[in-house]
């Protein structure tokens, strides 16, 4: 049984008539080897020239941005002192004050991506005060060493890598370290506590 | 060499070369997903899977784009070529689940069609930076598909060797357009130097492996052979021709394969009508011509394969004078039977 | 060969740590807000002396698709309009680097209830005049969650269906002391923009544009795609992230 004269035998078959038609077009006859290497072989040549260029084009052609101007930004100024800080490998806490130590900062630098939807600073009531600073307010603030939020005072929210700097009250004469608590509101967890020593 | 069909052949061979590729892929991928979530640990599975399934398939195609030439300058390597089909389909396989995610990832649950949406989303055909690389994929992927599924020698004959070659040609176009897949997609985002030695590296081997044996081979076709007589051309002395053994010799478009066997010398066409593999390289098994590359046998004194098969190549005239064998080039049609020339005495001029 | 898997697996550039809730959905209560984007205002609780703050959540559909066609869906089904209303929604969160949105998918019936006596206060607005930025315009939602990587030329395709999809693009712009930060982008009359945006989305361009500051999310009023440009040319030598500069953008402190 000659299986080409039967795949081509009854010209109603569609496949039949189109590798007939192909047949006749392709020039390239495979018997013919020499022929065949040959086109082998100009195919590498070409591919051997369009390879390496295509190659060093798509390369130069990856965008590279233009450096800009770099303006400063209008941040508040920072105080001069560092008083406490604590590093961790996603932010870095530093608190700040001038050498009165009547005004204080915290200055919150934000190295890493955030992994969760929100990050809001409270500060808690130390552990070693009966009262958050206010001068001349022994009653208010809530137990020592709470951490309840509704107990905090809100600091501030950190979103994006930078630095986050924010103004806080403190009674440096009453108080022995600073009790702070990341916080996400959206899923109600604490991310983190910091302790700064005062 | 038979007129029936099975989806594949299982012989020992075949099994232990598929074990080795199933081996091969199994390794490769437990160490790119094993050593990506421990250095890149906030990778996906939808990144590790189109990462993965990717970079092993172009490995692969390097591997199988390589074969060719390696056997064709060393032939410790025909064992590779043997099943060359199976890592080819594999290569695909990988492809396509590397591509089929990657447009469900990219252009699925979107208010387009995602296969039009792979066309339509970037037009930017005439920007280098801003290139719609996936379409370069998607052809390469078309390329392969309908090598894998005409993969099997049943298409090999249905859609004759013709048509059935040159679509195979395309694995060319194919690798042109991986490479520049690569180049303009994933590389514009990893701008890592590193990746781009390799994938030039892995090209420059491959168009040196092609190209040096390309120029072996050309440099076979284009010996001369000057001495003529009578039609007949002076090509060898009897004693270079080893027992059940061929040379080949190029006279013009033909390659020739000349055996010596049961003290005569034969001459027939050197391409095995199978996938065109050099009889001249085979040997005389049993009685019979057999291709090195898938086995398919003709007997030397008329060229065509033992019953029941049907495949027949050209036979032709060959003279020993001598000890100096001398052979016709015109050849005769396909399965003609040819006595051959005899090495007793009584046959030397 | 083993060791070409061992270079791509440990050569590849790190991704990011945003987060997707993927089958975990989260109830927010807030304001909804139409415009500038659908978005829902979360307050937190009052501190010991009453202070809260707030984020602003902007949200997304299913898919590839803004969530604008959810929310009128809603707003048919309930008979009621939900801009500026206090709404608890039901959806999933995804969020990085301190930007979150949430997905709201009509089959998860995301409405759970509307508060229409809650007293509405307005967002804090506030001009910052015509900015210059140097970033790259992305969809929020692969990008802040959903994809990694989501962003540049691999997740091009996949940008340009999320922002004709209806999500609002966003500019996302890194300083040179690795600062980031993050401006929605709508044209001149505050509608989105979609298609104008095609050529420019995941590559590095310049910016020119008035900004808004609402909230905590600043808004940029493009004036036409002549306001764009793709920034650098052909290089040799390709800097790595984080080298692209720029004004810095203007911090917000929303503590009240």
């Amino acid at each position: 049984m000659d299986l080409q004269g039967d795949h081509y035998s009854g010209n109603c078959c569609i496949l039949a008539i189109i590798i007939k038609a192909l047949d006749k077009c392709i020039k390239i006859e495979i018997l013919m080897i020499k022929p065949q290497r040959r086109g082998h072989y100009y195919a590498w040549i070409i591919l051997a020239l369009l390879l390496p260029a295509g190659i060093v084009f798509a390369w130069l052609a990856i965008s590279n941005a233009e450096p800009v101007k770099w303006i400063k930004s209008s941040n508040s100024d920072l105080l001069p002192l560092i008083k406490s800080s604590s590093r961790k490998k996603e932010y870095c806490v530093s608190l700040r004050t001038d050498k009165n130590y009547t005004q204080w900062q915290l200055e919150w630098e934000n190295i890493t991506p955030l992994t969760v939807p929100t990050a809001v600073i409270y500060r808690m009531p130390s552990r070693n005060a009966l009262h958050y600073g206010r001068q001349g307010n022994r009653n208010e603030g809530g137990g020592p060493g709470s951490t309840k939020i509704e107990d905090g005072i809100l600091v501030g929210r950190i979103e994006a890598r930078g630095i986050y700097v924010f103004p806080i009250n403190l009674d440096y004469s009453g108080n022995q370290e600073l009790n702070l608590i990341l916080y996400d509101f959206i899923h109600q967890q604490i991310v983190d506590t910091i302790n700064l020593a005062l | 060499m038979s007129t029936s069909y099975v989806a594949v052949g299982w012989n020992r061979q075949k099994k232990i070369y598929d074990w080795l590729i199933f081996g091969f892929c199994f390794v490769y991928l437990s160490i790119f997903v094993l050593l990506s979530l421990i250095f890149n640990g906030e990778i996906t599975f939808e990144t590790l899977l189109i990462r993965s399934s990717s970079t092993l398939a172009v490995l692969l195609l390097h591997v199988i784009l390589a074969i060719g030439p390696l056997c064709r300058l060393n032939k410790n390597f025909l064992p590779l070529l043997y099943n060359r089909r199976h890592l080819g389909v594999t290569m695909f396989s990988l492809a396509l689940l590397h591509g089929g995610f990657s447009i469900f990832q990219f252009h699925s649950l979107s208010n387009t069609n995602p296969f039009v949406s792979l066309f339509i989303s970037n037009t930017n055909y005439d920007s280098l930076a801003a290139f719609p690389f996936q379409a370069l994929g998607f052809f390469a992927l078309v390329i392969f598909f309908l090598m894998a599924i005409t993969s099997h020698d049943f298409w090999l004959h249905n859609l004759s060797p013709k048509v059935w070659k040159t679509l195979h040609m395309f694995v060319y176009l194919a690798y042109f357009l991986v490479l520049m897949h690569v180049m303009f997609g994933v590389i514009h985002y990893e701008r890592n130097p590193v990746f781009v030695i390799i994938i030039f590296a892995g090209a420059v081997i491959l168009v040196a492996l092609h190209l040096l044996a390309g120029i072996k081979e050309r440099r076979f076709d284009n010996r001369k052979f000057n001495l003529i007589k009578g039609g007949f051309v002076y090509v060898c002395s009897v004693d270079e021709l080893e027992n059940s053994r061929a040379k080949i010799f190029c006279l013009g478009k033909e390659r020739i394969a000349v055996f010596r066997h049961e003290s005569k010398i034969y001459a027939i066409h050197n391409v095995c009508k199978h996938q065109g593999g050099p009889l001249g390289e085979g040997k005389i098994i049993d009685g019979c011509i057999t291709c090195p590359w898938h086995g398919y046998q003709y007997l030397p004194h008329n060229g065509q394969s033992p019953p029941p098969f049907k495949e027949k190549v050209s036979t032709y005239d060959v003279k020993v004078i001598n000890d100096v064998v001398w052979l016709n080039p015109k050849p005769y049609p396909e399965g003609m039977e040819r006595s051959g020339a005899s090495l007793t005495i009584d046959n030397h001029e | 060969m083993i060791a070409v898997a061992i270079i791509f697996a440990m050569q590849q550039k790190k991704f990011s740590t945003s987060r997707f809730e993927f089958g975990q959905l989260t109830e927010v209560k807030g304001i909804y807000h139409q415009f500038p984007v659908p978005s829902i205002k979360v307050t937190t609780k009052q501190d010991f002396f009453g202070h809260s703050t707030y984020i602003t959540i902007p949200l997304v559909g299913y898919g590839k698709f803004g969530a604008e066609g959810t929310i009128a869906e809603l707003e048919k089904e309930k008979n009621i309009l939900l801009d500026k209303m206090e709404v608890t929604l039901k959806g999933t969160l995804l969020y990085s680097d301190g930007k979150t949105l949430l997905q709201i998918d009509k089959n998860e019936n995301p409405l759970i209830g509307v508060n229409a006596g809650k007293t509405y206060s307005p967002p804090v607005i506030k001009e910052l005049g015509i900015l210059h930025l140097t970033g790259e315009i992305l969809d929020p939602k692969c990008y802040l969650g959903v994809m990694k990587p989501g962003s540049g030329k691999p997740h091009r395709d996949c940008a340009i269906r999320c922002i004709e999809g209806g999500m609002s693009p966003v500019l996302w712009v890194r300083t040179d002391k690795g600062e980031t930060s993050y401006y929605l982008i709508l044209d001149k009359n505050g509608k989105k923009m979609g298609d104008e945006l095609k050529d420019y989305i995941a590559d590095p361009v310049a910016v020119e544009a008035r900004a808004v500051q609402y909230d905590d999310w600043t808004i940029l009023f493009l004036n036409g795609k002549d306001k764009i440009r793709r920034t650098g040319g052909l290089s040799w030598f390709k800097t790595k992230d984080g080298d692209i500069h720029c004004s810095p953008p203007p911090k917000i402190n929303n503590a009240n």
